[in-house]
């Protein structure tokens, strides 16, 4: 993966958390690890 | 969001209404018109989709329970205001049913609320999903951000129009709509200067992770050291052992000799006692001889004793030789015996008396003294005594002499002696190891092999913790290690939400920018429409709208201007959904352009004939959905326009003072 779409899939994860805590509900410092967890996968390449 | 339908159950004047809203789609029939004149409950049916939406009671009086139910309810029972409203929205159904519950008191008439506004949504599909209450609020500004509810649920005759057109807080609401607020949220997300986000996140973890730069240092230098100190350790232990191992066979070699040679220990030690003697007797015979001669040297003791008898003689001879009497303390004719008898008598010749001890009685022993025969005796006594001392000192001297002289011929003799039979031992010695020697040499080697024995065990209690420091430290360093990869992800990670974060950043000013240049242009082509005098609309940061000049102050014209920014807003949401401008930050799995309803309490009533016109006109041609709460001359004007567009039309009948009810127009 390319670095162009490394940072295209984070932000689209990123975004599909944010509808799922606005609609499931959460908390914001869930979503955040949430995020974190999904960089560390992007950046193993390993995020399916 | 398409609103179906709504339905109201003892609310207000409606006892139980239902109305369902037209909807065909894009160019469709999408209008709804309400007709009713004053006080029929047009206004209530606005405020009706507002409380149940949102909650919140717009009612000056604030009672939502029917008059003619109140009125007949019994003391102590309940009724319930209702409203539920559907709606869809991304193609999901929500109901919402909103609900008040009051009660009538059973010692009065008065009526109090028994149960608050409670607001129920529901997703329904096959089968109807409750929203968990806490999510009810989340999920309806989802659907309609409540900033923007009075420019969708317009009340023209409402003293809030003022208030629509300049209020400041819509800037969220608005980019809500125009699809930036996902983008603002990520943003808010990642944002570095927040505590608690994904970029502080990751900065907190490689700070935890991160051995501290000096501490990593430290370890470095104290394995170098303790490495170096572990090698030195060794390398002395190794030449230690080396030195000991040869202490060991020398000492073993020596022992060997020395068993070897062990018949001629004795003649080594008889050896070791003559040179002994010998070295001894050296040393003392010089000293004998000083005293010897310091004996001789005494007085004149040798001239003493040489001529002692001689001198004795002719000194006796001498002094018998030369004895007188000193007549001066003598009494010629008197001897020592006649002065005895007078001092026995106690009385001289002459008849005086001699008192023992008086000066008479002294002076006679004087003189007795120098008398026959006392006198000689006591020369010769005298004399006799005195030699007897002075030979006493001679011999004595002489006993002196004569001793040191023998102890000086007898060390000689003994060194002599001894030398003789030094001479003969070492002779049977001669080609024969020094065992003593050996010996000595055997004993210096065993006092080494202790020295080195003592230093290999210190070395080796030092080593085994010189080792457990160098295993400490290196598991230290691997953990450090351990982290420092675990922080190449982490940096790898905080470089790409940085980035993120930095883009997003930019793009979202980029848009900002750009969209509120075409929200601009959006609202002036409409209000350019609308409006038949010059305007030049202006939108602040925060998209306040304003225009220049500013001297029409009238509603009407704040209504042409809201109706302008509305349908701006709506037309500008449309075409950014459906482009691309934000790139990398486009939310892929957005819905595209959701439509929205307008639904408008005597929208026309503020305005005159030409401007109702270019109104009805423009929400025909740009809404998707209208409901509109019309009075029948209003609508005359617009009737036209719009007949077209209209999928439903309702009168509302005013059955009293207190009730009113719907009525389809086919």
């Amino acid at each position: 993966m390319t670095e162009n779409e490394k940072i295209n899939r984070i932000i689209q994860k990123s975004y599909k958390l944010i509808r799922i805590k606005s609609t499931s509900g959460g908390t914001k410092d869930d979503t955040i690890k949430k995020m974190v967890d999904m960089i560390k996968k992007v950046v193993d390449d390993n995020d399916n | 969001m398409i609103i179906k339908s709504i339905e109201l159950e003892n609310f207000r004047q409606f006892k139980k209404t239902h109305i369902d809203f037209a909807y065909e789609g894009p160019g469709g029939k999408n209008i709804t018109i309400v007709l009713g004149q004053n006080t029929v409950g047009k206004t209530t049916l606005v405020k009706a989709f507002i409380w149940c939406i949102y909650g919140i009671n717009e009612f000056d009086d604030k009672q939502l329970l029917s008059k003619t139910v109140a009125d007949s309810l019994q003391p102590g029972k309940t009724a319930t205001a209702k409203v539920t409203v559907e709606l869809e929205h991304q193609d999901v159904l929500y109901r919402i049913i909103t609900r008040e519950v009051y009660k009538k008191g059973v010692n009065s008439d008065k009526l109090i609320i028994e149960e608050k506004t409670t607001r129920e949504v529901y997703k329904v599909t096959d089968i109807s999903f409750h929203i968990p209450p806490i999510q009810t609020s989340t999920v309806i500004n989802s659907i309609l951000r409540e900033e923007l509810r009075d420019y969708f649920f317009f009340d023209g005759e409402s003293n809030k129009i003022e208030d629509i057109t300049t209020r400041s807080n819509i800037k969220d609401a608005v980019l809500d709509l125009l699809n930036l607020n996902t983008l603002n949220t990520l943003l808010e997300y990642y944002d570095p200067s927040r505590s608690k986000s994904v970029i502080s996140s990751l900065r907190n973890e490689i700070d935890a992770n991160a051995p501290a730069e000096s501490l990593f240092d430290d370890i470095e230098g104290q394995l170098e050291d303790q490495r170096s100190t572990r090698d030195q350790l060794n390398a002395a232990l190794s030449n230690a052992k080396k030195e000991l191992k040869q202490l060991e066979d020398f000492k073993a070699d020596l022992e060997e000799k020395i068993s070897a040679n062990a018949d001629v220990l004795d003649k080594q030690k008889l050896k070791e006692k003559y040179s002994l003697i010998i070295s001894e007797g050296h040393q003392n015979i010089p000293k004998h001889f000083d005293n010897l001669i310091g004996s001789i040297n005494k007085g004149n003791a040798l001239l003493k004793t040489l001529f002692y008898q001689s001198y004795h003689d002719f000194k006796m001879e001498d002094k018998l030789s030369h004895t007188t009497f000193n007549t001066k303390n003598s009494y010629v004719g008197i001897n020592a015996d006649g002065v005895d008898a007078l001092l026995k008598a106690h009385r001289c010749v002459c008849g005086a008396e001699i008192k023992d001890g008086s000066e008479a009685y002294y002076h006679l022993l004087e003189a007795q003294k120098h008398m026959e025969p006392h006198d000689y005796s006591t020369q010769v006594s005298d004399f006799n005594s005195s030699e007897s001392s002075n030979g006493s000192s001679c011999r004595s001297i002489v006993n002196d002499i004569r001793r040191n002289a023998n102890l000086v011929l007898d060390t000689i003799e003994e060194v002599d002696k001894t030398s003789d039979a030094l001479k003969d031992v070492q002779k049977i010695l001669a080609n024969r190891n020094d065992v003593g020697s050996l010996q000595k040499d055997a004993n210096e080697a065993e006092g080494h092999i202790m020295y080195f024995k003592d230093q290999i065990s210190g070395i080796e209690d030092q080593l085994p913790n010189v080792e457990k420091k160098i295993a400490a430290l290196e598991n230290k360093q691997i953990e450090n290690a351990m982290k420092s990869s675990a922080n190449t992800k982490l940096f790898e990670c905080l470089r790409l939400a940085e980035k993120i974060y930095d883009a997003g950043s930019q793009k979202i000013r980029e848009l900002d920018i750009k969209y509120r240049d075409k929200l601009i242009e959006s609202v002036q082509n409409v209000f350019n429409h609308l409006y038949t005098g010059k305007r030049e609309i202006s939108i602040s940061d925060n998209y306040v709208v304003s225009v220049t000049p500013n001297t029409d102050t009238s509603t009407g014209f704040k209504i042409v201007l809201n109706f302008s920014f509305v349908i701006g807003l709506m037309n500008l949401a449309k075409e950014t959904a459906s482009t691309e401008n934000q790139g990398n930050f486009i939310d892929e799995d957005a819905e595209d352009y959701e439509e929205y309803p307008l639904v408008l309490d005597a929208p026309l009533s503020a305005t005159d004939d030409e401007h109702i016109n270019h109104i009805a006109t423009a929400l025909a041609d740009n809404c998707d959905q209208v409901i509109m709460f019309l009075m029948k001359k209003d609508y005359r004007y617009a009737e036209a326009e719009i007949a077209d567009k209209i999928g439903k039309k309702y009168r509302l009948v005013k059955d009293d003072e207190y009730e009113s009810h719907i009525e389809e127009d086919h």
